[in-house]
């Protein structure tokens, strides 16, 4: 055994006698442009609601929630799914996003919100992670559907038309400081 | 072939396959994924990410 490790340690940093260095340069390329597809691929599938839904703590609940909401239903068809407003989109924050997921298979293992009353009782401290989130990239999942430059003021109510030229264009308000619970029920605010 | 020669050739293409389709992969998986743990650590200090 010994002697068969101390071969193979040899084989890897000799030069090689029997294949060619084309062979092993574009071998290696191809590998390498084989590995990068295979990896992104898997990423992208792990960025997809369908992939969201496979687990029944989202499925039941905030995928049942969104559903009659304007951000799943409306006249243009145009809808948000979960990792349009969930996952960053530039690489490191996604990727770190990933990461935290770890935290989220975690809690799948061993049933953390594995049912209703456990979800709601644990719903404001995640609802607060999220609305921490958009706070700090100042709303920007919101805003890369909704641009406050292509909003027609005049075609809002009176009310949001009011909030929007005083608070938003002014910068001293995002998106989410008004706009909670819309595309999932709130928590129950009185609950600690 | 000798039987050395034989057993030196198997013996590099088995290193390259290795090589290839293990180690190389692996150690990407754990570079990118360590880069992202390193990413979340730095975020639980600093606070979420800002992009403005």
């Amino acid at each position: 055994m010994r002697n068969l490790l101390r071969r193979y340690w040899r084989a890897l940093w000799r030069p090689s006698a029997y294949y060619s260095l084309g062979f092993l340069t574009i071998g290696g390329f191809v590998a390498g442009v084989v590995f990068w597809g295979a990896f992104n691929t898997a990423l992208e599938a792990t960025n997809t609601e369908k992939f969201c839904i496979t687990c029944h703590v989202m499925r039941d609940n905030v995928y049942q929630e969104i559903q009659p909401t304007i951000h799943f239903t409306n006249r243009s068809g145009v809808r948000a799914k979960c990792p349009d407003c969930h996952v960053p989109k530039d690489w490191t924050h996604k990727i770190a996003r990933k990461m935290q997921a770890s935290k989220e298979v975690w809690g799948y293992i061993f049933r953390t919100i594995h049912t209703r009353e456990k979800f709601l009782a644990k719903r404001k401290e995640l609802a607060e992670r999220e609305w921490a989130r958009m706070k700090a990239n100042d709303s920007l999942e919101c805003r890369n559907c909704h641009d406050l430059d292509s909003m027609d003021f005049t075609r809002q109510s009176q009310r949001a038309r009011n909030e929007h030229s005083r608070e938003l264009q002014t910068g001293q308000k995002t998106c989410i400081d008004c706009h909670k619970g819309i595309a999932h029920r709130l928590p129950d605010m009185a609950r600690q | 072939m000798t039987e050395e020669q034989n057993l030196r050739k198997t013996e590099e293409w088995r290193t390259w396959v290795f090589l290839t389709v293990v180690l190389a992969p692996v150690l990407a998986v754990a570079i990118v994924g360590g880069f992202g743990l390193v990413v979340w650590i730095w975020q639980l200090f600093n606070g979420p990410p800002t992009y403005h």
